[in-house]
């Protein structure tokens, strides 16, 4: 599937669920064969199960908080570049930002394509993340 | 473009160029950028991009500029000091002519390929630009 923004993301958003340049946003590396975003980005109406909405055997490595630098002038969500460290594990093919700070470690965005570097094969180091200067999305 | 295949080495290579004057001639950003990109181009290779920033501070009452130029490259060589101290030397032998007195300062950062210490490989991922339209108001058509 695409990038796409959850759609309980923008109705919790529209709910003030979220405050994004204070809340603790984060990224997670994801092996999409244990997480099938397209059955639930647009279509669930509940949280997904689970310890921030993903299976544990799909979350390859979570970032800290990605707050330290970032903004959300005129709509557009951005951060710092960051860094997973000592990365180990499956194959992972997207990256999900959620909010850790949310009621329920609320789902913002996936991202499987033009993510240049997917997907990623750990192989024990670090795994750099360089956000793009337009930010991670835009409303 | 794969940054993590096996034979490459990605790094990123920040200059920050503080003036240590207050310029009495107007330097535009058109004639920085033109300038700056050319010599890096020379530097580090056409397998490479730059960002430059602007910022401005204030020091005993005069408005100075400082510069940012953030460098991602594949073609220099991370791990060798000596490469590091010769971008160093070039880009402040550079910035002299064309600004006058200055300071530069040098970070880098290995992004992706072998840190050449027996640790494994860095590896690295370039987020999408987001979808981002001045144009788009309510009521329009994408």
């Amino acid at each position: 599937m695409a990038n796409a923004l959850y759609g309980l993301f923008k109705q919790a958003l529209m709910n003030k669920e979220h405050d994004l340049n204070t809340d603790a946003v984060k990224a997670t590396l994801i092996d999409a064969a244990d997480y099938d975003a397209a059955g639930t980005i647009n279509t669930d109406t509940t949280y997904v199960a689970g310890a921030n909405g993903v299976a544990d055997a799909a979350k390859v490595a979570v970032s800290g908080t990605l707050q330290a630098a970032a903004t959300i002038t005129l709509g557009v969500f951005d951060t710092d570049n960051f860094t997973w460290s000592t990365v180990s594990g499956d194959v992972s093919e997207a990256i999900l930002l959620w909010n850790d700070g949310h009621a329920s470690d609320g789902l913002i965005a996936w991202y499987d394509t033009t993510v240049t570097g997917l997907p990623v094969t750990p192989n024990g180091g670090n795994i750099n993340v360089t956000v793009h200067g337009s930010g991670w999305f835009a409303l | 473009m794969d940054p993590n295949s096996t034979h490459q080495q990605w790094s990123e290579w920040e200059f920050t160029v503080r003036l240590l004057w207050a310029p009495f001639f107007r330097v535009t950003l058109q004639d920085v950028e033109y300038n700056v990109a050319t010599f890096m181009r020379k530097g580090f290779g056409s397998s490479s991009r730059m960002k430059m920033e602007k910022k401005q501070r204030v020091i005993s009452g005069e408005l100075r500029d400082t510069w940012v130029f953030t460098v991602q490259t594949e073609a220099a060589n991370v791990n060798d000091p000596s490469k590091r101290q010769y971008m160093l030397d070039s880009v402040t032998r550079f910035m002299e002519n064309g600004l006058g007195k200055v300071d530069v300062g040098m970070e880098v950062r290995l992004l992706a390929g072998s840190p050449e210490d027996g640790k494994p490989a860095e590896q690295w991922l370039i987020m999408p630009p987001s979808v981002v339209t001045t144009k788009m108001i309510m009521g329009d058509t994408p």
